[in-house]
C-alpha cells in the first residue's frame, strides 16, 4: 500500500473528472502501471460512471418550450417598454387581462343544467374530453393525419399563434364518429390544455343547451365538474365541442371566434342548429 | 435618448440575448428536468430562470461563462423559490384532492382515470428509475450530480454555483453517484432484472483533493 492506494478514491474520481493538475495526473498514471488494484478500480469506476451519465441524460427542450419563452420574452419587452411600444400578446388569452371588447361583455351564467338529448350530449362530450385515453397520433403530423383518417374533419386554426394542434385520436359520441383534437395554448405563464371532439350532429335538437351570441356567432354553453364547454355548428351540420379546466368559458367563446371555423360559416351565414 | 434609439437598444438587447444565451436551452432544460419532480415544473424552472437571467442580462460579464452562469441563476431559482413554491403547491395538491375525493359520488365512473387531462401529453414515464432515484437524493447532493454529469462543469465551477469549497463538491459529487447507483441497484433488484451483488468495496479516506494534497506535500 502506498499514499496513492490509500486516496484511490479521491484519486480515481478526480481523474475521471478530469480534475487532477499536470503532476497529479503523471504519478496517478504512474502508479496505474505498477498497481493492480488501483487500476481495476479505476476501470471499474470508470465503467460505472459511464452507464450512470448515460442514464441520467435528459431529454432535449421541448418545442412548445422555445414558443413559450419567446413569447415570455415578447411580454417582458412589451412590460419593458409599455409607454413607447403596443402591446404585441393577445390579450384575450390571459387570464385575469383585460378581455377583447366583445367577450368581455359577455358574461356567462349557466342558469340551469340542460336537460334533454342536448344536456345528455354536453356531459358526453365533457366526459370524452376529459377521459385519458392514448393519442392516436402526437405533433407535427397530426394534420396530416386527421386528413387521412377523418377527412371530412379540418382542424380549426385560431388567431392566436400560440395555441397548437398537439394530437388526436378517433372516438365516437352517441353513436357518431367523432375525430377528438389535442390541442396546447401557450401563454407566458404556462402551457393550457384544449381539447375539441368534432362530429357530424345533423339531426341534433341543441334546444335544452345555453346558447350565446359572440360577435354575430352563436355558440352552446355548459360547465360541468369543473370543466367549461363551447360547442360550435358550422353550417355543414359538424359540431366542434371544445372543452377545458382552465380556460374560461369566456376565454374559450373568444379562442372560438377568433378561429377560422367562423370565418368558414361567415361566409355563408350559418348558425347553430336550433 | 429618443424613442426609436431605445427602441433599438432594446431589439438588440434582445437579440443578444437569443444569440448567447437561448442556445443553452438544452443544457437549462436537461438540469431542470432533473432537478424538478416532473416535466412541467421543468418548464417553469426554465421560463423563470430565464426570465430573471434577461433582466439580469446587463449584469453578465460577456467574456465568462454563459452556460455556467444560466445554470447559476437556475439552481438559485430552484433552491430559493422553486422549493418554497412546490411546498405551498402539495398543501393546494392536498386541498384540492380531499375536495375531489368528496365530490367523487358525482363523478362518472371513469372519474378516477380523469385526475389531469393535460398531464396526459406531458407525463414522465413512472419506469424512469433515474428520475426515481434522484428525486430521493438530498437536493445539494443531485444538485451537484446534475451540475457534473450532465452539464460537464468543472469542480470549481459547481462550488461558485453552490456557494461551497471544492472539498464538499467532492463529497456530494462522491455520496451522490454512490447513493445514485445504489438505488438503481435495489430498483433492478425490485423488479427482478438482477440478482443482488454485494455492494462495492469502499476506501476509508476523505473525498478531498486539498487534503490529498496537504498529505501528499507533507
Amino acid at each position: 500500500m502506498t499514499k496513492l492506494c490509500d486516496s484511490i478514491d479521491t484519486l480515481a474520481m478526480a481523474y475521471l473528472d478530469d480534475e487532477l493538475a499536470e503532476e497529479e495526473l503523471r504519478d496517478f498514471e504512474l502508479h496505474l502501471h505498477d498497481c493492480g488494484g488501483c487500476k481495476e478500480r479505476l476501470d471499474r469506476d470508470r465503467a460505472s460512471m459511464a452507464e450512470l451519465r448515460r442514464r441520467l441524460a435528459p431529454p432535449p427542450a421541448p418545442d412548445l418550450l422555445r414558443a413559450r419563452l419567446v413569447r415570455a420574452l415578447d411580454t417582458e419587452d412589451a412590460s419593458a417598454s409599455r409607454a413607447m411600444t403596443r402591446q404585441r400578446v393577445n390579450r384575450w388569452l390571459l387570464p385575469g387581462a383585460a378581455s377583447v371588447a366583445a367577450v368581455a361583455a359577455l358574461a356567462v351564467f349557466i342558469a340551469n343544467r340542460p336537460g334533454g338529448a342536448a344536456g345528455a350530449l354536453a356531459q358526453e362530450a365533457i366526459r370524452q374530453n376529459t377521459r385519458v385515453a392514448p393519442l392516436e397520433v402526437q405533433g407535427a403530423s397530426t394534420e396530416g393525419w386527421v386528413r387521412r383518417y377523418a377527412p371530412e374533419v379540418t382542424p380549426p386554426r385560431f388567431d392566436d399563434g400560440g395555441v397548437q394542434l398537439a394530437g388526436a385520436r378517433l372516438t365516437s359520441i352517441d353513436g357518431r364518429d367523432a375525430a377528438q383534437l389535442f390541442y396546447q395554448v401557450v401563454t407566458p405563464d404556462r402551457v393550457y390544455d384544449l381539447r375539441a371532439l368534432t362530429f357530424d350532429a345533423h339531426g341534433i335538437d341543441w334546444s335544452g343547451l345555453q346558447q350565446v351570441d359572440v360577435d354575430g356567432t352563436t355558440l352552446g354553453v355548459d360547465r360541468r365538474d369543473g370543466n367549461n364547454l363551447v360547442i360550435f355548428v358550422d353550417r355543414e351540420g359538424y359540431a366542434y365541442a371544445f372543452t377545458s379546466r382552465d380556460l374560461s368559458l369566456e376565454q374559450l367563446a373568444g379562442m372560438v371566434v377568433h378561429s377560422d371555423l367562423v370565418r368558414r360559416v361567415h361566409d355563408s351565414r350559418g348558425r347553430v342548429a336550433q | 435618448m429618443s424613442r426609436k434609439d431605445m427602441l433599438a437598444r432594446r431589439k438588440e438587447h434582445r437579440a443578444e440575448f437569443e444569440r448567447e444565451a437561448l442556445v443553452h436551452l438544452d443544457a437549462l432544460y436537461g438540469a431542470a428536468y432533473r432537478l424538478a419532480r416532473n416535466p412541467r415544473d421543468a418548464e417553469d424552472l426554465v421560463q423563470d430562470a430565464l426570465l430573471r437571467a434577461y433582466r439580469f442580462w446587463d449584469t453578465f460579464e460577456k467574456d465568462s461563462n454563459c452556460k455556467a452562469w444560466l445554470l447559476r441563476i437556475l439552481t438559485n431559482t430552484f433552491i430559493n423559490e422553486y422549493q418554497k413554491k412546490k411546498r405551498s403547491r402539495e398543501v393546494l395538491d392536498a386541498a384540492q384532492a380531499e375536495q375531489e375525493a368528496t365530490d367523487g359520488v358525482l363523478h362518472h365512473a371513469g372519474a378516477d382515470t380523469q385526475k389531469s387531462p393535460e398531464g396526459l401529453l406531458l407525463e414522465r414515464s413512472v419506469s424512469d428509475d433515474v428520475q426515481r432515484a434522484l428525486d430521493q437524493l438530498p437536493d445539494e447532493f443531485r444538485t451537484a450530480v446534475v451540475l457534473c454529469d450532465i452539464e460537464g462543469l468543472s469542480y470549481k465551477e459547481i462550488a461558485d454555483i453552490m456557494e461551497c469549497p471544492v472539498g464538499t463538491v467532492m463529497s456530494r459529487l462522491f455520496r451522490g453517484r454512490r447513493l445514485l447507483e445504489k438505488s438503481l441497484q435495489d430498483f433492478a433488484v425490485e423488479s427482478g432484472y438482477v440478482k443482488k451483488k454485494d455492494p462495492a468495496p469502499e476506501g476509508g479516506d476523505t473525498i478531498d483533493l486539498a487534503s490529498y494534497r496537504a498529505r501528499k506535500g507533507s
